[in-house]
């Protein structure tokens, strides 16, 4: 193929998808821990191997925490679990890489859903779940609605790595429990 | 020492000075030419392989012996020589001139031939 | 002009020069004794208010406080930064590229190749010797294994023949490798006239505007010593104006002392008063660059505001159909458009409240540095993610064709997802990184991306920038210059032509960097590496233009693997997307020392 495909969001579509495919893999996991961060990131987008104003590509990443990341549970459990889900799934596997390293065993495994989102878990230093888009029209960042984290990240607190697209600030939800976060007020636990 | 406004001065103490000055101004001179001599002598190889920092060394060592350790030494034998006529005839920094030290003090300081040597080094 | 040949810088006593460095800071410590002495037994011991005591007296006490100054002034300006450290740096700077030579020259001899030419351009070429076994198929063994020919044995045997119609080949492969240690014996001696041509202009340029001495006491000394009082005060102000024109002569590692020999009042005076001499200035801490930038950049958007408000104003008095009007026009528009990018980039970097806003990735979070920016050309922006003077690890990205001010959200974004994925694969070390879009981009592939001139243009001021991470980072800091497209072209140019501070370069969808050998970057072969993507199209590059395929196996160095995107038949920038997560994954790895 010579043009890249049309894309199938745009940039504030791509969010909810992309959320969902995060959690849908979140749902998989046993005995899960939590993630300890969100971030929402972005990449240019190219054509002819030049930057193209007017698009771009969508990066959500979910950290583990440091003492999770290094667990077997983490690193290779759940590798495996997500190699079958997202194989059953019917998305490509277009990546299943094992990296031995002096200290430690990375882990990377990629797979591509036929909407062209991608997922990427990363067993590294530390180990993530990244969910990229593939190119889309750049959205206003007005336009970008809020959606809740998956996998135990506070809304809006300070693991909930978004405020760039809400500079006013965004609406936590008391009733999602951030692990790794302090609540506002310890007045109810006392 | 009418002409001057000194209400306090202990001339041993001042003299004491003048000996610190002259020791460090002489002490200064000859360490700055061993290290313009230092400077000439690695320039050579340097400029014998056609370095263009050979030349520039050679020039900076020289130039920082007469210009910058020159001038401090300089400055250093100056005070030295006003605090030495000072110390025998008080006199306002404003009145001083180089010569008065060779009239008023030469004496004192023989080992200092070039009596207003001070004057003559550049800065 | 620096005119040394390689036979001079061979047998150049490197460690002379040293100890000469080393015999000036002795001698430095020596000066500064006097002085003290000067305080101590003069000013508070025998010239003191209980021995000497009137106006004349606190008069000579100043005289001589102010001659002790001053020389320790010119110990540390002079003597150590200027003398000292130029010593110790050339001494660096040519045994590195001696030892470069010590490995070269006895390839180039072994290979029975000949040096020729000037010392300004060497060639090596094939000896009479050499030209005479390839003609009389007696070919030597090297060649005949590069070849992977067996010797012949001087009978018409298959090996005799095989090389006879292999003649071409030998004669090509000879040529490849004495051009490889062309590129690198070029190289070597740029590096080194470089270094001494810097190492001159740092001795030389100290004496042209040489700072006052105080006045001899005598006449008119009242006077005489009012003006010099006045003059020291303006004295860091003129150093930093020429440091920051480039006319001081000084290195980053010297301009890095001069400001550390600053007191804190006059650092925050240069801050305050002239940033624009402190924000640009590579050798100045990353902090204080970027407290100046900032306000530079702030003023600056003030100023194009208020041109652009007299501009419509203007306008407004002129005939629409006018050449005048559409003069004016075109210029209100530029004028704007530098307006949107800095508050572009003011924007990114910046929170609501004006405080350096953090870059949004995994814990610690990173703040931005903003070490340069300007609207010449099509723009600069110089941003670090993390402060690269306390990290661990620091990777700088150099752009390609096209890149700009406009599109530096762009370059950002992917310096973020740089140093993101060096955070996540190394959470124990501390790492920045850093966009450099410091030089005049090729707007076009073609023709301006084959030319050199963008390359050559920005190679100073790319060894200055990593010269200046040296003089301000840590000592064991792991730099790592990364070039994308063009980008690796600038990295190679300035590794070969002036040299750069760097432990490892990454060159990423390169069209070539300036050589056809890893060996002539000045940077340990090891930790040169190299990516392109099967659907990159910058393999169509010929060699003549920018040198060789840096991943392929001539160059040296390494290459490492990066995938493609399924869709998408030009991937020349696709190597931070989602179909590149190995070559990410690899690049994170060398960022953070683990490769």
């Amino acid at each position: 193929m010579d043009n890249p495909p049309e894309p199938q969001y745009t940039q504030a579509e791509a969010y909810a998808p992309m959320e969902a495919a995060a959690a849908d893999a979140v749902a998989v996991l046993p005995d899960f821990p939590g993630f300890k961060e969100r971030i929402w990131g972005e990449l240019p987008a190219t054509h002819n191997g030049i930057d193209v104003q007017g698009f771009t590509i969508v990066e959500i990443t979910y950290v583990f925490s440091l003492p999770d990341s290094g667990t077997p549970l983490v690193r290779e459990t759940y590798l495996d679990v997500l190699r079958e889900h997202w194989t059953a799934l019917g998305y490509r596997i277009t990546r299943d890489a094992v990296k031995e390293k002096p200290d430690r065993v990375d882990r990377s495994l990629v797979a591509i859903r036929p909407d062209g989102i991608a997922l990427w878990y990363w067993a590294a230093g530390y180990t993530v779940l990244r969910v990229q888009s593939g190119p889309v029209t750049a959205s206003d960042h007005d336009a970008i609605e809020y959606l809740p984290p998956t996998g135990g990240v506070r809304p809006g607190g300070r693991y909930d790595k978004v405020g760039k697209y809400f500079p006013e600030g965004i609406p936590a939800d008391p009733d999602v429990v951030d692990p790794f976060d302090s609540p506002d007020s310890y007045e109810d636990s006392l | 020492m009418a002409g001057a406004d000194v209400f306090a001065m202990d001339p041993d103490e001042v003299r004491k000075s003048v000996e610190i000055l002259f020791e460090i101004e002489a002490e200064a001179d000859s360490q700055a030419a061993s290290m313009a001599t230092a400077n000439t002598e690695a320039a050579g190889p340097l400029k014998d392989a056609a370095t263009a920092l050979g030349p520039a060394l050679e020039a900076a060592g020289e130039w920082w012996r007469v210009h910058r350790a020159g001038g401090f030494c300089g400055l250093l034998g100056n005070t030295g020589e006003y605090l030495a006529v000072c110390a025998e005839e008080a006199v306002e920094v404003d009145d001083y001139n180089a010569g008065t030290f060779a009239s008023v003090a030469g004496d004192l300081y023989p080992e200092r031939p070039n009596a207003n040597a001070s004057s003559r080094r550049g800065g | 002009m620096s005119e040394m040949t390689w036979e001079h810088l061979r047998d150049l006593d490197c460690g002379a020069v040293r100890t000469l460095g080393d015999t000036w800071k002795t001698y430095i410590d020596q000066q500064l004794a006097h002085t003290e002495r000067l305080r101590t037994d003069v000013i508070e011991g025998h010239l003191g208010t209980e021995h000497y005591e009137s106006d004349t007296a606190t008069q000579v006490r100043d005289q001589i406080g102010m001659t002790a100054d001053r020389y320790e002034d010119d110990l540390s300006d002079y003597a150590s930064t200027r003398i000292a450290t130029t010593l110790l740096e050339a001494a660096d700077a040519f045994e590195k590229e001696q030892n470069e030579l010590k490995e070269l020259v006895p390839l180039i001899e072994q290979h029975d190749f000949d040096i020729e030419g000037p010392h300004s351009e060497y060639d090596v070429n094939l000896s009479g010797g050499l030209h005479r076994a390839i003609l009389t198929l007696n070919p030597p063994q090297w060649l005949c294994d590069m070849c992977g020919v067996k010797k012949p044995d001087g009978f018409w045997d298959i090996d005799t023949l095989k090389v006879l119609f292999d003649s071409v080949d030998l004669y090509g492969t000879a040529i490849g490798l004495a051009g490889q240690y062309q590129d690198w014996l070029r190289a070597v001696m740029s590096r080194a006239h470089d270094a001494d041509d810097e190492a001159a202009a740092a001795l030389a340029e100290m004496h042209e505007n040489p700072a006052e001495l105080p006045p001899h006491l005598g006449a008119t000394y009242d006077d005489l010593v009012d003006d010099y009082k006045e003059g020291v005060t303006e004295e860091v102000a003129d150093e930093a104006e020429a440091i920051a024109d480039g006319t001081s002569g000084l290195s980053p590692e010297q301009v890095n002392q001069w400001w550390e020999g600053l007191s804190e009042t006059e650092r925050r005076a240069l801050i305050d008063e002239h940033p624009e001499w402190v924000g640009p200035v590579d050798g100045i801490p990353t902090e204080a660059r970027d407290t100046a930038n900032r306000t530079v950049l702030d003023r600056d958007i003030d100023a194009l505001d208020t041109r652009i408000a007299a501009e419509e104003q203007a306008l407004q008095g002129l005939d629409p159909e006018s050449d005048e009007y559409q003069n004016a026009k075109e210029a209100l528009d530029g004028l704007k458009g530098d307006r949107n990018d800095l508050a572009g980039l003011q924007d990114r970097i910046t929170n609501d409240d004006g405080t350096p806003r953090l870059a949004e990735g995994p814990e610690p979070q990173q703040p931005y540095y903003l070490l340069g920016f300007g609207t010449q050309d099509n723009g600069r922006a110089i941003v670090s993610i993390g402060n690269p003077d306390t990290a661990d690890n620091v990777n700088t990205l150099v752009p390609g064709t096209t890149a700009n001010l406009s599109g530096a959200g762009g370059l950002l974004h992917r310096a973020e997802t740089m140093q993101s994925d060096a955070q996540l694969s190394s959470p124990h070390t501390s790492n920045a990184t850093i966009a450099w879009l410091g030089y005049d981009a090729p707007d076009t592939i073609v023709p301006e991306a084959m030319q050199e001139r963008w390359a050559d243009g920005a190679s100073e001021d790319l060894e200055n920038f990593t010269e200046g991470l040296s003089a301000t980072g840590r000592e064991d800091t792991n730099h790592t210059l990364t070039g994308h497209s063009y980008g690796t072209t600038v990295i190679g140019h300035a590794a070969t032509k002036e040299g750069v501070d760097a432990d490892n370069l990454v060159f990423v969808a390169s069209p070539g960097v300036g050589t056809d050998t890893a060996s002539a970057l000045g940077v340990d072969e090891d930790n040169v590496w190299a990516t392109r993507n099967s659907l990159d199209p910058i393999h169509l590059t010929p060699d003549f233009l920018h040198g060789a395929d840096p991943t392929g196996d001539d160059f040296g160095g390494n290459a490492y693997h990066s995938d493609t995107g399924a869709w998408n038949a030009n991937n020349h920038s696709t190597y931070w997307d989602d179909t590149n997560m190995a070559g990410r994954e690899t690049l994170a790895d060398i960022a953070t020392g683990q490769r």
